[in-house]
């Protein structure tokens, strides 16, 4: 019999600091040249289970470990980390925080340095993960965009060779085009012989490149019989209809906008007028200046050249940031950097127009029951449904959303989207996101611009959204 | 910081001997004229061997500095000459340091690895490197996010700077730290074993041996004028 690259017996987990179990009594098995999606619910075990298998629980995250866990058939409950990096590779969420080298080349060998790969072959292996994963070996990462980072992660893996390979939340940051670069070589290594496990959310993106979608749902692990079955929750998902492009008044009017650090110009002669009530999606590819353009139209940032004016209130209450942000709320796309309150409660409170709606926008978003919690000790999804709903308790006008739907499960996604578009139906605020998402961008849009190189390529309604999306998997 | 480096930078030890060694000699000479005749000295090194571009970059910053401090200790010693001295060491301080600015800190590393330094001192040291523009960004970005929550930002509101900057802060600094720590490890770092490969050896070159040679006998030309 063929020895299996993952076989877990009889799992279950608990945090220390929980009562309940995360997972429990899991059978899994994962042969070489199979690609497993692992899907399920915010919450439900994902990245946990994936922290099992390459030895974060227990040597690092206390808890208890009931069960037996196999990697390339060696009992892994007494192997350090380090070791069983040895036998498979896992990258991680969050790109950022794990770099430690300036250059591309570097940070790749950093880990075939550890495993004690002869520097031949660890050049070798440079040249064939970036070439992988699309990237430039001799670029310095400040200048790489929050995708590329995460690409750069993955290469950092892949040059390390293992056969086994997990990837939690993978395409989190990745626009279409490097979700589609990244999952064509995984699938080209599933059918070189190597065992892998993604877990994700954005199913129509990974489902046909799987062989097996794996569903952790009720602390329980089991598998679709047909994979394309695993989509069918998504079929009611259509475009939003169409609204014409109808004269509405001015919002903001940008012109000839660019915006340069040093010589790296990022926007480039932007122009475009956004009006009151529009629900406006910002599209385009790692880097093409999505944020940067957010940031302009927010005002945290002052543009290189050009102007934008804005029409939603007098620029004496424009220069003044308190004053400016009541009216205008803007969602980041790393939750932890607005919160800074004690409590849920008081961090909605902060800013909102009364404690009566502060408390309706939370049970909206289902945190309710979480009012006396420190933000910071709450989950990345529940963090960043907490940003949105403190934006939304101060009525802005003007909404920027920053990915709001990155890491969300399908429902909190539907959630979040819903208790959007109600608000705008109510108050007709101007909405404008940012997002790599299709279910999200389809059901935001009214309006679109299409970003490429800082540049605007498309501006026109949500039809885009099907024409960019279709582009993007084309290439 | 990567701005600053030289494309050809000297062995690691190298520069950071010379570093050092420059620094300990010029705080000698830095109550005499013959400091002068270092600074002027060192320049001609640097620009021999490609190291004028970085400090001609960070001399400006260390120039002001050394005016500010240099001011400062005039007014507290009413002496001038005290204050040209501090400003002299200060100026001195760019000099002792360019060459390590210049280096890129991968190359130090994998230097002090072949030389069989231990692993946490390496890899900590390019973590610290590498955190230092993090924390700066880090730094900008809740600043940004706090102004967009309607606060105001001032170094002198304690319970503001409390609250929504150290708050933030601290907590995306020790989850950077926790993330990066799995993450190495990860990737097959660990202190107790020694098997690890150098990806590019460092190598001394004549390049390095020449640099050596005439920074010694600077030093030394410098240290006779002063004893005469």
């Amino acid at each position: 019999m063929d020895k299996l690259a993952i076989e877990i017996k009889k799992l279950s987990f608990r945090y220390k600091i929980s009562n309940s179990w995360i997972l429990k009594n899991i059978d899994f098995q994962l042969k070489y040249g199979e690609l497993v999606i692992l899907t399920g619910v915010s919450g439900q075990g994902k990245s946990t289970l994936l922290s099992c298998i390459n030895g974060m629980i227990p040597n690092i995250i206390d808890g208890e470990l009931n069960g037996e866990i196999y990697v390339d058939g060696k009992d892994v409950s007494n192997l350090r980390v380090s070791e069983i990096s040895h036998l498979l590779g896992s990258v991680l969420q969050d790109p950022e925080s794990q770099i430690i080298n300036s250059k591309i080349e570097d940070e790749i060998a950093f880990g075939c340095e550890n495993i004690n790969m002869p520097p031949k072959k660890i050049k070798e292996s440079i040249d064939n993960a970036t070439k992988m994963m699309d990237l430039d070996k001799d670029m310095f990462i400040r200048t790489l965009s929050g995708g590329q980072k995460q690409r750069l992660m993955s290469a950092a893996i892949l040059a390390m060779e293992q056969k086994i390979l997990l990837f939690d939340e993978p395409l989190a940051n990745l626009d279409i085009k490097s979700a589609h670069i990244l999952l064509s070589a995984l699938r080209q290594l599933a059918d070189k012989g190597y065992a892998i496990i993604i877990a994700e959310h954005r199913l129509e993106l990974v489902y046909k490149y799987a062989d097996k979608i794996a569903l952790l749902e009720n602390h329980n692990l089991s598998f679709y019989k047909d994979k394309d079955k695993a989509l069918h929750k998504y079929d009611d998902i259509m475009p939003s209809s169409i609204e014409s492009l109808s004269e509405k008044k001015s919002c903001f009017i940008v012109n000839n906008l660019s915006f340069s650090i040093n010589d790296n110009t990022i926007l480039e002669n932007v122009s475009l007028d956004i009006k009151k009530g529009d629900r406006l999606v910002i599209i385009g590819e790692n880097g093409a200046g999505k944020t940067t353009l957010l940031k302009q139209l927010a005002r945290i940032n002052t543009p290189t050249t050009g102007s934008i004016t804005q029409f939603i209130t007098s620029d004496k209450i424009s220069k003044d940031p308190s004053l400016w942000f009541s009216k205008v709320g803007y969602v980041y796309q790393n939750p932890n950097y607005q919160l800074f309150m004690p409590t849920v409660y008081e961090e909605i409170c902060f800013m909102a127009k009364s404690k009566a709606l502060a408390e309706k926008t939370l049970a909206d978003f289902s945190l309710a029951d979480l009012w006396e919690r420190h933000p910071q000790s709450l989950s990345e999804g529940q963090k960043r449904k907490l940003t949105i709903a403190c934006i939304l308790a101060m009525q802005p006008e003007v909404i920027f959303l920053d990915e709001p739907t990155v890491g969300q499960d399908y429902s909190s996604l539907l959630e979040i989207i819903e208790i959007l578009n109600k608000y705008h139906e109510r108050s007709e605020a101007t909405i404008v996101s940012i997002t790599h998402d299709f279910r999200c961008a389809s059901l935001l849009a009214n309006k679109v611009i299409w970003l490429e190189n800082g540049k605007i390529k498309r501006y026109g309604d949500s039809r885009l959204i099907a024409e960019y999306f279709i582009s993007q998997r084309e290439l | 910081m990567e701005k600053l480096q030289v494309r050809n930078p000297l062995y690691p030890l190298i520069s950071l001997i010379a570093s050092m060694i420059v620094f300990v000699i010029g705080i000698l000479f830095s109550q005499d004229i013959a400091i002068f005749y270092l600074l002027l000295a060192l320049t001609l090194i640097y620009a021999l061997f490609g190291y004028v571009r970085p400090l001609s970059k960070i001399l400006p910053v260390f120039i002001l500095i050394s005016i500010i401090i240099g001011f400062g200790s005039f007014i507290t010693s009413r002496d001038f000459l005290v204050g040209v001295q501090t400003s002299g060491r200060i100026i001195l301080l760019a000099y002792s340091s360019v060459l390590m600015i210049a280096l890129p800190p991968i190359n130090l590393t994998r230097n002090l690895v072949q030389l069989n330094f231990p692993k946490v001192l390496t890899l900590g040291m390019l973590a610290t490197i590498r955190f230092v523009p993090v924390l700066i960004n880090e730094t900008i970005q809740i600043k940004e996010a706090m102004s967009s929550r309607g606060v105001k930002f001032s170094w002198f509101n304690i319970k503001c700077i409390y609250r929504a900057f150290l708050v933030p802060f601290l907590m995306r600094i020790i989850n950077m730290s926790d993330i990066l720590a799995i993450s190495i490890e990860t990737r097959g770092f660990t202190l107790s074993s020694n098997q690890s490969s150098v990806y590019k050896q460092v190598k001394i070159t004549k390049r390095d041996i020449f640099f050596s040679i005439m920074l010694i006998s600077s030093l030394l030309g410098v240290t006779i004028l002063w004893i005469n």
